[in-house]
């Protein structure tokens, strides 16, 4: 009897299991799928490039931007930044001593001992605090310059972010970053998936909107409009106040389990930040 | 027309009014009698009339704190979800700010106002609980 019982609970939990492994990888396949059966013309790669991948005007127009980009100071400051020594002797390249091949890649990510979504600017100021420097602002400036500067080395890297199976912490983050991006918000009543799986590719006014597989990989980006290298997180707050929606802090918990599932959905796809948008 | 005997000249009323009081009360000044009459009469009608006016009082101070308190409540409660709107933070401190300067009644319109939208944010975070898993993609 007692056998049975184990047995029982045995297989409950790997079925548990295997219906959380299993979710993720089924969101992560129909995401893609959609976007792929939309704009069948686009190859999967090139839709690191948002928008520019399903609009051949516009990707004219990019195209010559990228020609002088912007974002070249900010990565040469990013660089300077990166290799300058904290007061205590120790620099930023202890916290990531792979930095030269590429870490971007691997972020967000779980960290179980933190028990918390760990975002590559999340990770650049607690490098920062382990150190005993005080941490810097996350929109815009120093922080965005080095993160620019790292994503720029971790350029052709595929996004592999991995959803722990074996923490159920991990997944009820993940699920919560499914529920914001889904859920409808603010006084117009659109979710992110309003804009940009129901009307992607399509004018919502001047604006045409781009597709979300992909739109993590070219972060930070140098935006015209803010004339200056910015972060994922503000782009988010800006979406959220486009849907008249209060907007969530920068590194909020709900902002970076929302980017948790977004990049999830992206795996697969090279990263090319940082990158110029209007 | 014919000057009578003690009248002041013309235009002579006005400026014994300014120069005595006294003088109005004399039976030969009648015009500047008539003007006290004109003067105290208008003074009567502007009293009654800011008597009669709505005027600010503790009743509507009252009646602000309870509009704004109801709509910070609210707003709270709002947040707490998750589903505030983006305007609710400027409105409740635009409605302090008139509160502050006296305006009651714009400043009620305004936290009520905030009140409504943060209920419609909470409708809106009910609505959400389960109707987001619709839109996901499958």
């Amino acid at each position: 009897m007692r056998a049975a019982l184990i047995a029982l609970l045995g297989a409950g939990l790997v079925l548990g299991l295997g219906v959380a492994r299993g979710a993720p990888e089924d969101d992560r396949k129909a995401f893609q799928d959609f976007y792929t059966e939309r704009f069948p013309d686009t190859p999967f790669e090139d839709f690191a490039n948002g928008l520019y991948s399903i609009d051949e005007n516009r990707r004219e127009e990019w195209e010559q931007m990228e020609e002088f980009p912007q974002y070249e100071f900010d990565i040469d400051a990013g660089e300077e930044l990166f290799h300058e020594p904290f007061a205590n002797g120790k620099g930023y390249a202890d916290c990531f001593p792979d930095y030269e091949s590429g870490v971007r890649q691997n972020y967000p990510h779980w960290d179980p001992g933190r028990a918390e979504v760990v975002t590559m600017e999340l990770a650049i100021n607690l490098c920062r605090e382990q150190h005993g420097e005080k941490p810097l602002k996350y929109y815009r400036g120093p922080l965005a310059q080095i993160s620019a500067y790292l994503a720029y080395l971790s350029r052709g890297n595929v996004i592999d972010v991995k959803v722990p199976a074996d923490d159920p912490r991990a997944l009820a983050a993940y699920e919560e970053g499914k529920r914001h991006y889904y859920s409808r918000r603010g006084q117009l009543n659109f979710s992110c998936a309003s804009c940009h799986v129901d009307a992607v590719g399509r004018l919502l006014r001047a604006e045409l909107v781009g597709p979300a597989l992909g739109q993590v990989s070219h972060f930070p980006v140098f935006r015209k409009t803010w004339r200056e290298i910015t972060t994922l997180h503000r782009s988010y707050a800006a979406c959220s106040r486009q849907l008249r929606a209060a907007s969530f802090g920068p590194q909020s918990r709900e902002y970076r389990n929302l980017e948790f599932f977004h990049t999830y959905m992206s795996n697969g796809i090279p990263l090319n930040g940082p990158g110029s948008r209007h | 027309m014919a000057h009578r005997a003690g009248a002041p000249a013309r235009g002579q009323h006005r400026r014994r009014i300014a120069v005595s009081a006294e003088a109005m009360m004399t039976p030969a000044c009648r015009p500047c009698r008539r003007r006290m009459i004109q003067v105290l009469a208008t003074a009567a009608l502007a009293l009654g009339a800011w008597g009669f006016a709505p005027q600010a009082g503790a009743s509507d101070e009252a009646a602000f704190a309870a509009a704004y308190n109801a709509a910070a409540e609210a707003r709270k409660a709002v947040r707490k979800a998750g589903f505030e709107w983006r305007d609710l933070r400027t409105l409740l401190r635009e409605s302090k700010k008139l509160g502050e300067k006296g305006e009651y009644e714009k400043a009620v319109e305004l936290a009520n106002q905030v009140q409504r939208q943060a209920e419609l944010g909470l409708m809106q975070a009910a609505e959400q609980e389960s109707a987001w898993e619709t839109a996901v993609l499958k």
